[in-house]
């Protein structure tokens, strides 16, 4: 009764007229960001930090942002289908599929399929959000500082699934994310560190100016660099809705690629990202027509976009209810947070329920509002995809310029975004990635804080980390993450969301 | 091992001594009262040893011939001039003000890096300028620097009017 209770008043937050704005504004912009290739929902949400602060409440500010994550994957499914391009790493799996259909003059109903599917599959990975964040978050009001010194160290283990390249680079670039997390005021000494008297460090490095060189700046460097000419989509969609032998093939699809989303999001390291190549490989291995995946099986688009879709919902879970950023676009989010004044972690729902429960039933009108705004303005998104992008990266440039000036009215942090801008652009070419970075620079100094804390109330005993049962607990998973892999001798490749 | 890797581990094997010591000199603490240097040492000293882990991973692999440098075939010369008008666009903002810096920034972006025609150039920049004021200045009220350059121009003008 009382989760029925705690929906009725979400859906009172959700749908307040200025709430519902924010959603709309939210979806349609992640729906644009996902057509664009390389603009992916980190570098969006990044840049519209400045925006969001100005929001008036915290609601309506996540509420947006929430929007543009999921509407991203909406978006993404479009360049895959039309152009063979992904505009997100979790619509990869559809241009396999989508793009044959395509050029079998079916670009409609594949389009169509992948808007109904996300919709379902984003619908029912709301339900389970609705009804697994409460008992989690509950049980997670007896943390301490131990505990959550011992989460932290878990989610510093997502890194072995969230690199795509190598682990050593990746923890390597956690590692720099932790020291540069440190910068500037010491809270338990009142100690200045490492800001050499420059006053912009002495409060830290900002997390939107270096979330915006990371992404934003190096996402433009790196597709300036580029000398090769997209391909313009150049023929008429038409017929958007799928015939009923569409939807007979793709009903099962649909609905293991919800579930198979919902349970590989939750996961760390999971998200949108590995649970679409799982859904596709499984409904190859159990389609009675293997044979047609790869050339223009609906299947094949229906199940890894509800895949993808329910991913990124269940994504939420960890991040809302635990503090734990599951993937790099949540570890935006938790920074997003943390500025707006809100803690995310199992007190969200008992101190902020109009934000956990105002953002949860917005996720419900927001897939409404992406199914009523995808299929009509598919003709807008292909629109978008022509424009050439030596006009629309000075766009993106001046986004983030004043992005970054709007929150201090300061150049410094334009530098330091600049300054942050190369080093993305460098450590992407030398084969480095930002994820595992803007996790440990956000959770840095929670660790740290966390950490002391507990080492000065066991009187600098360790043994109070295992001494815990919880603390325990979550160590014991901890080092069954970092060393399953080693055990399997096959690391499960899982990209990060960060396009 | 390849000369982008002998780079790379040169930089992080520097970043791990300079916070080891910094982070000394901050002060480790003990373990039941962790000094403020306290993490970061730690931290460095992984760092540091990860590096020597990826230098023996790197160590076995043989320089491949004829591979590709790391910039070639890519166009250097946007990075160059994307870099440069924005530092200029960070160091001219408080100085010539929003519009006139984001007219200047916008319109070098699109001649310079986009190739773009005077008209279009000229048209698409002061359109971005005076939208990008409407939206920021006006409607989400960020308070935009009018330039301290550009203000004195206008006062000693004004002077001169008078």
């Amino acid at each position: 009764m009382e989760i029925i209770n705690n929906i009725l008043y979400g859906f009172s937050v959700s749908l307040q007229p200025i709430n519902l704005l924010y959603c709309l504004v939210g979806v349609f912009i992640g729906s644009l960001v996902g057509v664009l290739p390389g603009l992916g929902p980190v570098a969006s949400i990044s840049m519209l930090l400045p925006v969001a602060f100005r929001i008036p409440t915290p609601t309506s500010a996540l509420i947006m942002l929430a929007g543009i994550y999921y509407g991203a994957q909406y978006g993404g499914s479009t360049t895959s289908i039309l152009v063979n391009i992904p505009g997100e790493a979790s619509t990869i799996v559809t241009c396999i599929d989508g793009y044959q259909m395509a050029r079998q003059g079916r670009a409609g109903p594949a389009l169509g399929i992948a808007a109904f599917g996300s919709f379902i599959a984003g619908t029912l990975a709301v339900v389970g959000l609705t009804l697994m964040a409460p008992p989690l978050a509950h049980y997670a009001l007896r943390f301490g500082p131990p505990e959550y010194a011992s989460l932290m160290f878990f989610a510093f283990t997502i890194l072995n699934y969230i690199a795509r390249e190598s682990i050593v680079k990746a923890f390597m670039m956690a590692g720099l994310g932790l020291m540069l997390g440190v910068v500037g005021m010491d809270f338990m000494t009142g100690q200045h560190r490492f800001s050499y008297g420059i006053l912009a460090l002495e409060d830290g490095l900002g997390i939107v100016p270096v979330v915006m060189g990371l992404y934003g700046i190096s996402e433009v460097l790196i597709n300036i660099e580029e000398t090769a000419i997209r391909p313009v989509f150049k023929s008429k969609i038409s017929g958007l809705l799928p015939n009923r032998q569409d939807w007979k093939e793709s009903i099962g699809p649909i609905g293991r690629g919800s579930i198979i989303g919902f349970f590989f999001g939750i996961l760390p390291g999971g998200g949108p990202v590995i649970p679409p190549f799982i859904s596709y490989a499984i409904e190859k291995r159990i389609s009675k027509h293997p044979e047609r995946f790869g050339h223009g099986a609906i299947a094949g688009v229906a199940g890894p976009e509800s895949a993808n879709n329910a991913g990124v919902t269940s994504a939420f879970i960890p991040m809302l209810t635990l503090g734990i950023p599951a993937t790099a676009t949540m570890a935006v989010l938790l920074g997003a947070l943390i500025m707006l004044g809100v803690q995310p972690g199992p007190l969200l729902m008992q101190k902020a329920p109009e934000i956990f429960w105002g953002t949860v039933t917005s996720m419900y009108t927001g897939n409404v509002m992406l199914l009523v705004l995808n299929l009509p303005l598919i003709a807008l998104w292909v629109k978008v995809l022509k424009v050439p992008y030596p006009i629309l990266f000075p766009l993106i440039l001046l986004l983030c310029l004043i992005g970054v000036y709007s929150i201090h009215n300061t150049f410094i942090d334009i530098i330091i975004m600049n300054v942050f801008g190369i080093v993305g652009y460098l450590v992407k070419k030398m084969g480095y990635e930002g994820g595992p970075f803007i996790l440990a620079f956000i959770l840095g100094p929670l660790f740290e804080n966390s950490l002391r804390q507990s080492l000065m109330m066991s009187k600098g005993s360790f043994s109070i980390f295992y001494a815990r049962p919880i603390c325990l607990i979550i160590l014991i998973v901890a080092f069954a993450m970092i060393v399953s892999p080693l055990i399997l001798r096959k690391r499960v490749r899982i990209g990060d969301d960060t396009r | 091992m390849l000369t982008k890797e002998r780079i790379t581990l040169v930089f992080w094997f520097a970043l791990s001594f300079f916070f080891c010591i910094e982070s000394y000199r901050l002060g480790l603490g003990h373990a039941h009262a962790p000094g403020p240097g306290f993490l970061s040492f730690w931290v460095s000293l992984v760092v540091g040893l990860l590096g020597v882990v990826l230098f023996l991973q790197e160590k076995g692999k043989k320089l491949v011939k004829g591979a590709a440098p790391l910039f070639k075939g890519k166009n250097l010369r946007n990075i160059i001039y994307a870099n440069v008008f924005l530092y200029c666009y960070a160091g001219l903002l408080d100085k010539i003000g929003f519009f006139l810096c984001t007219l200047l920034f916008i319109g070098f972006c699109f001649k310079v890096i986009g190739s773009k025609k005077w008209k279009v150039t000229i048209w698409s920049s002061v359109s971005v300028a005076i939208g990008a004021y409407m939206v920021f200045g006006w409607w989400l009220a960020v308070k935009l620097p009018k330039g301290k350059w550009v203000e004195s121009v206008l006062s000693l003008a004004g002077h001169l009017w008078k």
